[in-house]
């Protein structure tokens, strides 16, 4: 389990995080929604340990993170995390090189899933192939948690499905997933927690499941209610 | 170990194409001058030659010609700041160029499942083996000069200094090649030293962004009176009041201090601080 506990964060004197707390658990889909700015990113680095927080304690499966822990999560931002000048293959062996958690077969799964080949040059890729690789080289760590920063974005629709069957698929299956997502839409009917960020605090963390089936209403409905209210 | 390794590997071979570039615009200017330098002097000899002027007359008339010759020109020392520039600037793009624009290597780099203190090690290293072997091949460079100068130019009309003594005389080479080898660990501990400082100020930029410009400059400044503290104290006390070699030492020392205060601090920083 993912237990973010009150954390705060400021950029020089713009509070972006204001005491947010929320849990991720693992074979759980948990999507992070909130407008721009509301401190989404921010959280799915300071998990990481990419950014500094001022307070608050972040606990993955109840210990602080270390070195170790990176086996066991891995981080999907938003733009490729590889040097462009590498082909895809010398990416994937990268990954094999510092990574003890690296599934070759699993990533070379993948890659015939989205239909892209191994000697590609990752600055000749499209925006849509980019992202496409970026998520293998996640997806492929045989890791308990996955944190995915708009994977969405700014991408065709054909390969926004694509992505979105990963979902589905085995790849996921029993492992934690934080999402954050513009395009909620297409992964709705996928999603089991949703957590509502606003000016910087949750302001709402619900089981997609139990308030579709008690209340009848979808995500995009509580949504509503809390940022139009 | 293995981690700062590959790491190291890594960093090396990112930085190998522009570097082989670096070697590539010496040799050929540093031998394309040592040439045509030898050629034109051989020139004004058939000239003098052709006039009549006998071997004595020449001698007499015109400098020997050697390798010190040849150093003292743009076509030697221009390719070899450009070398040492280019690797200066390095210290800095090696950081940089995974943060700004569209690079988001940062990311990869800081979540490897080992200590980021191998990633800081490995660009060091990067850095020192690439300064170190620019002055290897001066060195061989210097070397062939010679051996060029020695083709062109007639024995009775070469200058015989040896590659050592020309190293020796010119500020620069003696600097990054000193004939002495304690002078030698001197200069490359101090080198050492002064790229972790830059390092540590990258490092206090990227974790405090507009003000951390002003942290790191004090860093550089407060790191320099440390280091320089026994030469301060000459003109303080206002005498020698320590024999050279003492001094030298006393740098050593303060050197120590910083490096070692250095790494503490970028070892909280990279670990604490930094942002993505």
């Amino acid at each position: 389990m993912i237990e973010v506990k009150n954390i705060k964060k400021s950029y020089g004197k713009k509070q972006v995080l204001n005491g947010a707390s929320f849990t991720a658990n693992k074979g759980e889909i948990t999507c992070l929604v909130g407008i721009n700015g509301s401190g989404k990113t921010t959280i799915l680095n300071a998990i990481m340990n990419l950014t500094p927080i001022k307070s608050g304690e972040i606990l993955i499966d109840g210990a602080k993170l270390t070195k170790k822990t990176y086996e066991k999560i891995a981080y999907i931002p938003d733009t490729i995390t590889m040097l462009s000048t590498m082909r895809i293959e010398d990416a994937f062996l990268f990954m094999q090189d510092y990574y003890t958690a690296w599934n070759e077969k699993r990533a070379k799964e993948l890659l015939e899933f989205f239909k892209l080949t191994k000697d590609e040059k990752i600055q000749h890729l499209s925006k849509g192939n980019k992202a496409k690789v970026n998520m293998i080289l996640g997806l492929a760590l045989d890791v308990d948690y996955i944190l995915m920063d708009e994977p969405f974005s700014g991408i065709d629709i054909f390969s926004r499905e694509q992505i979105a069957d990963v979902f589905t698929s085995h790849l996921i299956e029993d492992r934690g997933v934080i999402i954050t997502t513009h395009e909620i839409q297409d992964i709705e009917h996928l999603i089991d927690q949703v957590v509502l960020l606003d000016n910087g605090i949750v302001v709402e963390q619900f089981n997609a499941e139990t308030v579709r089936e008690e209340e009848g209403k979808s995500i995009i409905d509580v949504m509503r209610e809390v940022y139009r209210p | 170990m293995k981690s700062f390794l590959k790491l190291f590997n890594f960093e090396f071979n990112r930085f190998f194409k522009l570097y082989i570039g670096i070697f590539v615009c010496m040799f050929v200017f540093q031998i394309g001058g040592a040439i045509v330098s030898s050629l034109l002097y051989k020139k004004q000899i058939n000239e003098l030659v052709n006039q009549g002027a006998g071997q004595n007359a020449i001698t007499e008339q015109m400098e020997p010609f050697g390798l010190l010759d040849v150093t003292y020109n743009l076509y030697f020392l221009g390719p070899l700041f450009i070398g040492l520039i280019s690797i200066l600037f390095y210290t800095f793009f090696i950081w940089y160029r995974d943060w700004i624009g569209k690079n988001t290597f940062v990311y990869r780099l800081l979540t490897l499942p080992t200590s980021r203190m191998n990633v800081f090690y490995a660009k060091l290293a990067t850095i020192f083996i690439t300064g170190l072997g620019l002055m290897a091949f001066q060195l061989f460079l210097m070397a062939i000069q010679s051996k060029v100068i020695a083709f062109i130019i007639p024995k009775i009309y070469r200058s015989e200094l040896d590659l050592m003594s020309v190293v020796y005389q010119l500020d620069i080479t003696y600097m990054l090649l000193p004939t002495d080898f304690t002078e030698f660990i001197f200069y490359q501990f101090i080198g050492i030293v002064v790229t972790v400082v830059f390092f540590t100020s990258i490092l206090i930029e990227r974790s405090y962004r507009i003000i951390g410009n002003v942290y790191a400059l004090l860093n550089i400044g407060i790191a320099c009176l440390i280091m320089l503290a026994p030469l301060w104290s000459v003109t303080f006390i206002g005498y020698n009041y320590f024999y050279g070699k003492e001094v030298i030492l006393l740098v050593l020392l303060s050197s120590s201090i910083v490096l070692i205060l250095s790494l503490v601090l970028s070892r909280y920083l990279i670990n604490k601080k930094v942002t993505v």
